[in-house]
């Protein structure tokens, strides 16, 4: 009986299917048969552009379309996803069955980094530093895609964004407590008491979310110690466990013991901490400059401002240093003489011109793009400027400590243990857990 | 003891209050997903159980055009059923021979397919897709009937095997008597008193086979074949996670099976008791 | 069906009398007349036309299965980071050192023990129950028994999702009722270390009460109605017939359901990744989602493969012991 409903719905889900199939291949079959009989070259894509309520995503997604608009003689096969988890899988299979897509987004550093040193990402500093290249140039845009550390030239990637941390304040709720915007951490932890007392959320942070506690940490390292400090400490020369870093660690778990970023912050992931921002909820928040158009849906929209982190009050003169990460980069995997070399290429040089980014800044009202563009600043929505503003008197910056580590699997040791400090573990623990894997990795290798 | 006369007793009061709560706990996610897909995202964060302030029953129309949940639903179903169908064609025969031990190293054999059991999905990942390059897999619908086929494999073979050791071979025996071929006792004698061990292994497999993520997102890209669980990772991204649209998107992707579920819930159990006594 | 000597064990005591001391057995139920004699098997009856049956089956099995086995064992010896033109580098036995050296392996293997015999422990009593209520006849039953399996269908990241709200310190509807039996209502369960895997073990467990509640009662349907009727006119109390004539005769179901709850236990990977993402730290780290960690994140093929490999194993152990165990349960 079963098996007799079984036959029934198979057949009536194939018909389904194929009657959808069927408009499915009408529909694209009468725009192919209008290109031309031309060899169509094809090639794969993939980024995280999968989802065009994002609006850097419906962005990128449409360029892609007019980039197949505009050549109709090569065929481009998106293999986008948004999820992480899910396009990591998809990528390093890829890779691993042998045939690896052809052009990706990455992070660069430690992201691409096997496949730099087995060659499987090309070096494409030659089709940067062609005449007729129109992207992004400048040495310090590039860093994170330059492994000259480990002894291979050339560049690997050409990001598209520019991803920075700043801080979000409501002033509003500021306001009602008597309260301005803070400058220095300080400020932070004397406002806290006060906020927590009138039922706000001094500063939300989703813990759930392990990258949102590492961006943190990073910060807080920046701020203490400065630029020299990263690099010391990924040559070795400071330890995790030694002094520096146990101050930036306790001084984080001490803000979390006086309840900055609330009580529940471990329960929440990144999206809960902006709602909560969003509703009212929050005083402040830290968070990427991508989330910017989000504000708009909040009702406290007006009294939102945006402003550069906090510093600490004895290193005034590492107040102007910043988390950034240089995102969603281009890395291509074909060869000079594959014949799908030049069609990757033109697809690159598509997706990272000058064009690109002035079209965004017209979209969003303003920005801060790899690359400068002429702003109309009548133009600008206010966060927007006020982010640009800021990020204009930034005197430095680098990325999440861990990824530039040459253990590869570095960023998720750190963010594992640095989310347990949420948890109620005691920070020489956790440092001592992360030196032993780095020390583990230093002595096999 | 005596029951006559005694309506209401402790037990029966625990025993329905019980029965009570667990309707509580099962219902009460349904409830949260349903109420949430008719919320605004930064409602559901905000007041959790309560009604929604507006229904926004066009969370369900967005939720359709981002991710195409209605298709990937058809694609899920489709590759479930039948990849079913032909796994069960394969499994009821082969798992009779172990059964009965009708043919030499019978033992060795259903070692041999009990393997897969437990193959851990993300290990088989990349030799499966190296197979697919090999036959041109990417984006076949047929070469992922066949592999789902093949994963579930193991787990109906042990349960069939299982139900068709608890049948007494004198039904077999009496009909091979009869002169009834092997096939024939199989499929006319078997299958129809073994319908529990048939229906769980189905519902087995189609919860493994509609619900699979990995391989469906490795293998099938096109949008127009995305399965549920590819498509529900539409709304999740690192900045930006869409709640209210996730949970619609769950809530139709249940519909189907829930509407099956009570369609035939009654017609399923019936067959399985009719089977069972027979023999 | 063939009448068994009514041997003591197929005898239920109903009553038993207590005259001036003595014991003695008043009323005794024979329920040999209802069960089936135990199946002989062919051993040794070569039949032609079994070859043809068992075929499709094989090649299918093989071309799917046998490939990605033979190449998890393969690639386990060796050490490979998964980029294409890398070449496999031998390591012998490397990767499995590493793997009973590594801790998160530690916290894996003690959190999947803990999940797997919280499931069973948690999903035969409460699906035993369950089916025994959808056996009644009631107003509703038809809702009930629809609601009761839905959690089996509701896809694992939505089950994450709902709970993790449900969950949610202070706010969430837990939070409510633990206020309510006077707890501290900030209890944050998926935020603590020690907490948080039980709280997945019971999710684990409310995902998958629902199909076995299934099985057993399609089990309990398939016990001919003659046998409890008699049984019951014959005085024998509920609780008598459940525990000697209902468990003992779906016994091979319970056993079946006892393999698939274990499988389903140590396979988990969806649900963990839905609710904690492996959890505050590592603290809710199963063997599979260590695998699929050190597969596409870390890029250690050769030791991912390997844990595949030893899962593998273990779960092929813990199916010889279940099944020896309760063969050995049921002879007496």
């Amino acid at each position: 009986m079963k098996r007799k409903l079984e036959k029934c719905m198979m057949l009536s889900m194939a018909a389904c299917l194929l009657l959808g199939g069927c408009q499915q291949q009408s529909g694209g079959g009468a725009k192919e048969s209008s290109s031309e009989a031309k060899e169509q070259i094809t090639i794969t894509y993939m980024s995280r552009f999968a989802n065009e309520e994002e609006p850097d995503s419906k962005y990128y997604m449409e360029r892609l379309a007019k980039f197949q608009e505009e050549n109709p003689d090569i065929k481009v096969e998106d293999l986008s996803v948004v999820e992480l988890d899910a396009y990591k899988t998809k990528l390093k299979s890829t890779v691993a069955s042998g045939k690896p897509v052809d052009i990706f987004t990455n992070y660069g550093n430690n992201d691409i980094a096997e496949w730099v040193e087995s060659g499987v990402v090309k070096d494409i500093s030659d089709i940067i530093s062609a005449e007729d290249w129109n992207g992004p140039a400048g040495d310090g845009i590039y860093e994170s895609f330059n492994y000259s550390a480990r002894g291979i030239d050339g560049i690997y990637g050409v990001p598209t964004k520019v991803l920075a941390n700043m801080l979000y304040v409501n002033t509003r709720i500021l306001d009602e407590c008597g309260l301005k915007t803070p400058e220095t951490w300080e400020d932070v932890l004397e406002m806290t008491p006060v906020l927590k007392e009138n039922g706000y959320i001094p500063m939300a942070l989703g813990a759930k979310t392990k990258g949102r506690v590492c961006h943190w940490h990073t910060l807080l390292a920046l701020q203490m110690w400065g630029m020299e400090f990263k690099d010391d400490l990924v040559s070795g020369k400071e330890k995790w466990t030694g002094d520096k870093m146990m101050e930036v660690i306790n001084t984080f778990k001490s803000f979390i013991d006086q309840g900055v970023f609330g009580e529940f912050a471990i329960s929440d992931d990144a999206t809960a901490h902006e709602a909560r921002f969003i509703n009212g909820e929050a005083a402040m928040m830290m968070d990427l400059s991508v989330v910017i158009p989000q504000m708009k849906s909040s009702k406290d929209y007006d009294s939102i401002k945006v402003t550069r982190m906090p510093y600490f009050k004895e290193h005034p003169e590492n107040k102007n240093l910043w988390y950034i990460s240089m995102g969603d980069a281009y890395s291509i995997t074909v060869d000079k003489d594959s014949p799908k070399y030049d069609a990757v290429v033109k697809l690159l040089k598509f997706m990272t011109e000058e064009e690109t980014y002035k079209e965004q800044n017209e979209l969003w009202k303003g920005g801060v793009f790899p690359m400068d563009v002429e702003i109309n600043k009548e133009g600008t929505e206010r966060l927007m400027q006020e982010y640009m503003e800021s990020f204009a008197k930034k005197s430095g910056g680098c990325d999440e400590l861990d990824v530039y580590f040459e253990m590869p699997n570095t960023q998720d040791v750190v963010r594992n243990e640095m989310q347990t400090l949420f948890a109620g573990r005691e920070p020489d623990e956790i440092a001592a857990a992360i030196q032993k894997e780095l020390d583990n990795y230093q002595n096999n290798k | 003891m005596n029951k006559i006369g005694k309506k209401i007793s402790a037990g029966k009061i625990i025993f329905w209050t019980l029965a009570f709560l667990w309707l509580l706990t099962t219902i009460f996610p349904l409830y949260f997903t349903i109420i949430s897909s008719l919320k605004d995202d930064n409602e559901i964060w905000e007041s959790m159980i309560r009604f929604p302030e507006v229904w926004r029953f066009d969370n369900y129309v967005k939720a359709n055009s981002v991710a195409g949940i209605i298709r990937a639903t058809f694609n899920s179903l489709f590759l479930s059923v039948c990849s079913i169908g032909l796994m069960m064609v394969c499994v009821i025969p082969a798992s009779y021979i172990i059964a009965r031990k009708k043919i030499r190293g019978s033992s060795v054999l259903s070692m041999y397919f009990l393997a897969a059991l437990m193959i851990p999905i993300h290990g088989a990942l990349i030799p499966i897709v190296q197979m697919s390059n090999l036959v041109g897999g990417q984006n076949s619908m047929v070469y992922m009937i066949i592999i789902y086929s093949g994963l579930n494999f193991s787990m109906s073979s042990f349960l069939m095997s299982g139900y068709i050791q608890g049948i007494d071979s004198q039904i077999d025996e009496a009909a091979s008597i009869d002169g009834c071929s092997l096939r024939g006792i199989v499929w006319k004698i078997i299958v129809p008193i073994s319908k529990p061990g048939i229906a769980t292994s189905c519902i087995v497999a189609f919860l493994s086979t509609y619900n699979e993520l990995p391989l469906a997102s490795v293998l099938l890209t096109k949008k127009e074949y995305q399965t549920i669980s590819v498509a529900l990772l539409a709304f999740k991204g690192d900045y930006q996670v869409n709640l209210s649209w996730i949970f619609a998107s769950i809530v139709i992707s249940m519909l189907p099976i829930v509407i099956f579920y009570i369609l035939c819930q009654e017609n399923v159990e019936k067959g399985m008791i009719a089977g069972a006594v027979k023999g | 069906m063939r009448l068994l000597p009514p041997s003591r064990k197929n005898l239920i005591i109903i009553k038993t009398i207590n005259k001036g001391g003595k014991k003695g057995l008043l009323k005794l139920f024979d329920k040999s007349p209802f069960l089936k004699e135990k199946n002989m098997s062919n051993n040794g009856k070569k039949n032609k036309g079994a070859l043809p049956l068992i075929l499709p089956a094989f090649i299918l099995y093989s071309a799917v299965v046998a490939y990605p086995l033979l190449n998890m064992l393969y690639t386990s010896f060796f050490e490979w980071n998964g980029v294409y033109t890398t070449p496999y580098v031998f390591a012998g036995l490397k990767n499995y050192a590493s793997f009973f050296q590594d801790e998160s392996v530690h916290i894996a293997l003690k959190n999947i023990v803990i999940i797997m015999v919280t499931s069973v422990v948690g999903i035969v009593p409460i699906g035993l129950f369950l089916a025994s209520v959808i056996q009644k006849k009631f107003f509703g039953l038809r809702f009930v028994r629809v609601s009761y399996f839905l959690p089996v269908i509701i896809n694992k990241v939505s089950v994450g999702l709902m709970f993790t709200f449900i969950l949610y310190p202070m706010k969430g509807p837990f939070a409510q009722i633990v206020k309510l039996f006077g707890g501290n209502e900030k209890v944050n369960v998926l935020g603590n270390m020690q907490l948080a895997i039980w709280a997945v073990a019971f999710v684990l467990i409310w995902c998958n009460v629902g199909l076995h509640m299934v099985l057993y009662s399609s089990a309990m349907a398939a016990i001919p109605d003659d046998l409890t009727e008699s049984a019951k006119l014959d005085g024998a109390s509920r609780r008598q017939i459940f525990f000697n004539i209902t468990l003992p005769l779906i016994g091979n179901t319970i056993q079946i359901s006892v393999v698939l709850i274990l499988m389903n236990a140590f396979k988990i990977y969806d649900l963990v990744v839905a609710l904690t993402g492996g959890g505050p730290g590592n603290s809710t780290e199963v063997l599979s989602t260590i695998l699929f960690k050190n597969a596409f994140y870390y890029g250690k093929f050769g030791y991912a493969n390997a844990i595949g490999v030893i899962t593998v194993l273990i779960s092929l152990l813990i199916t010889v012991v279940i099944n020896g165990v309760l063969r050995a349960c049921r002879k007496d």
